[in-house]
């Protein structure tokens, strides 16, 4: 049974950049609390008129396969993975699958195609499927793409919020962007997805739900943002410790490694909360007798940047810090998936010489 | 060695209505049936597409998990056992792609069963005449068998060019505020026509390549979109008549439920013989055509 890997990564980010300031300024109702302060988010880019969530996906699909060594026409499998679904500007589609007019639009004749929804971790539950694919032998490789329009979200609670406590605050954080990965069999030990782990604790599946306005044709989210914290920080440590205490020979390769994970990429919400819940995890982690001298991976993020992306949020942080070159080859990644459900995922990764 | 449908079933009673309602009610009797007690339910995929609200966050699967009550807090109240859920969608065919998913992460043993689920109802949760399909709910328990049973072989295609035929979407232009309560479904005259002649090259490859043009196959399973698909689809298949198990009569056109719908009146008729060959059909939008091989 050949394990996966991460072949390459394509994304595409939309040029224009708009601001919290810019967004607060045009809030009638400002919130209580200073956006960029509280996220850390200072910018994030912004669909132009003639992008949607189909367009911004094609986009990232199209630099991936130009990375990849494969042409459309090998791919196995293609996965969209996104919470939006805008195709044709303004047309939230259900029939057909996007997956397929992706399909079409880059010629992979020869892909399975289907559409996932998982929220925000939609593209980390189709990596958690096309892995699956891979080793059971049914397919060689796949693609999985996202585009997300989600500031749609963002332009809804800039007009809908008339309180300053308003479950409409989080829609202020996103940002839109394409992102792509390629997968295929690993060859070498060194380079393949090691862990690949899900669940949902689907007792606070009604904290966050995306959905139309009740007021006019737009996308609104309503997020119990303090619950979704609270629920989550009591259980994250428990449940990454646990992992990596079932899989440290897996991790460790049976070898005392002070640092055997080079980076962690949390699911892009807020900066010092995602610094004080790794800071939680990691705690933890070190309390096993396994991690006694367990040294903390350095955590990666563009949220100053790019906000919260939505279901892209990993794909685009690591493409950028590959690009950066902050990450390279031969390193060890923790993806942390948090989305809506609450879906938690985690996955070791050991990265080879991928094509971003 | 393949995977095998332990039990389904189906829910037909009221509708329509929410279909996380449906989907809990369909689910609960599946399991209860299979013997299966809610905390072993290692995934929950949904393939359903129109629900209430249209709400796009998040998965329709996770609501029905939250409201079967299956493994909620697993972190805190840790036993050892956990779900994961999530929506796998594409056309009337979906629960195939799902069952594929499910296939593979049985055999990788990521998993030992899985809970297929689906229905389809307007987004008001309103009787709106406009509307092609009748909510019913199916739900699938998959476990994996070594015993030679189960599905062995399937094929997944969709035509080279993106159909226009069938096309289902909100608009973010004229919605006004009723965009949790419409859908708009634009589906050409030629659709069925489109439809058929895509389903018979692939359905007559698959055939060819892993039924022995169709003599080891007892039964036909199809999706649905008319009354007369099923048989159209036989003929020029070269299939008998007999094979073909149509329900559209009974419950009009359960789009995502259609394939485990008909499995389970088949199965309930007492149609289905140990060893007989199912040949599942799942057309659709896109235009699409899954195939599946399945021994009872």
């Amino acid at each position: 049974m050949s394990k996966s890997r991460f072949e390459s990564i394509g994304c595409y980010m939309p040029a224009k950049i708009v601001t919290s300031r810019e967004l607060l300024d045009r809030m009638r109702t400002k919130p209580f609390f200073d956006i960029e302060e509280l996220t850390g988010i200072k910018n994030r880019r912004y669909r132009s008129a003639t992008e949607d969530s189909f367009q911004l996906g094609l986009a990232a699909a199209k630099n991936c396969l130009s990375n990849s060594s494969y042409k459309a026409e090998d791919i196995q499998a293609i996965i969209w993975a996104s919470i939006t679904r805008l195709n044709n500007v303004v047309e939230f589609q259900y029939e057909p699958s996007i997956s397929i007019c992706l399909k079409n639009e880059i010629g992979a004749h020869n892909a399975l195609c289907f559409d996932i929804t998982n929220a925000c971790s939609g593209m980390l539950t189709s990596v958690f499927i096309l892995d699956n694919l891979i080793r059971a032998g049914i397919v060689k490789n796949g693609l999985i793409i996202s585009g997300e329009c989600i500031t749609h979200i963002a332009d809804t609670a800039v007009k809908e919020i008339t309180e300053p406590i308003d479950d409409q605050f989080a829609s202020l954080t996103v940002g839109d962007s394409g992102t792509a990965v390629i997968m295929d069999q690993s060859t070498n030990e060194d380079e393949c997805i090691e862990i690949s782990e899900f669940l949902t604790m689907a007792e606070f599946a009604e904290l966050c739900f995306g959905m139309p306005s009740h007021l006019a044709p737009r996308i609104a989210m309503y997020t119990k943002a303090v619950e979704i914290h609270t629920a989550s920080v009591s259980r994250l440590p428990r449940y990454i410790s646990d992992k990596l205490n079932k899989f440290e020979y897996a991790i460790c390769k049976n070898k005392d490694l002070i640092k055997p994970i080079d980076f962690v990429i949390p699911h892009q919400t807020a900066l010092k909360i995602m610094k004080s819940a790794l800071k939680d995890i990691f705690n933890y982690v070190k309390t096993l007798d396994r991690f006694k001298r367990f040294e903390f991976p350095e955590m990666l993020t563009y949220i100053q940047d790019f906000g919260n992306t939505s279901s892209t949020s990993h794909f685009v942080v690591l493409y950028h810090a590959l690009k950066d070159k902050k990450v390279k080859p031969g390193n060890n990644v923790l993806l942390l998936s948090h989305g809506s459900g609450i879906a938690v995922g985690m996955f070791f990764i050991r990265l080879g010489n991928l094509g971003v | 060695m393949g995977t095998f449908i332990r039990k389904t079933a189906i829910y037909t009673e009221k509708n329509p209505f929410s279909s996380v309602e449906c989907s809990r009610k369909t689910a609960e009797l599946c399991i209860a049936v299979a013997g299966i007690e809610k905390k072993d339910i290692d995934l929950i995929i949904n393939t359903g597409i129109y629900r209430e609200q249209n709400i796009a966050e998040p998965a329709m699967a996770t609501l029905i998990q939250k409201s079967m009550g299956v493994n909620l807090d697993p972190i805190l109240n840790f036993e050892g056992n956990s779900t994961f859920s999530f929506d796998l969608n594409n056309g009337a065919g979906g629960v195939l792609y799902a069952i594929q998913v499910a296939d593979a992460m049985l055999r990788t043993g990521k998993i030992k069963n899985a809970l297929i689920v689906s229905n389809d109802v307007h987004p008001s949760t309103k009787a709106v005449p406009h509307f092609p399909f009748s909510q019913v709910g199916s739900a699938m328990f998959l476990e994996h068998s070594n015993n030679g049973d189960g599905f062995s072989k399937f094929i997944f295609k969709s035509s080279n060019f993106t159909s226009k035929d069938f096309y289902t979407y909100v608009s973010m232009l004229d919605s006004g505020d009723q965009g949790r309560n419409i859908m708009n479904v634009k589906m050409s005259k030629e659709y069925i026509d489109h439809l058929l002649e895509f389903t018979v090259q692939t359905a007559g490859e698959f055939i060819v390549k892993y039924a022995d043009n169709g003599s080891a196959v007892q039964h036909i399973i199809c999706t649905m979109p008319n009354h007369t698909f099923g048989l159209d689809l036989a003929r020029r298949l070269k299939q008998p008549d007999r094979h073909v198990i149509n329900t559209n009569g009974d419950y009009g056109d359960p789009h995502t439920s259609s394939l485990p719908v008909t499995y389970h009146i088949a199965h309930d008729k007492g149609l289905l013989k140990k060893g007989d060959k199912i040949l599942f059909i799942g057309a659709g939008a896109g235009l699409t055509c899954a195939c599946g091989l399945y021994c009872v």
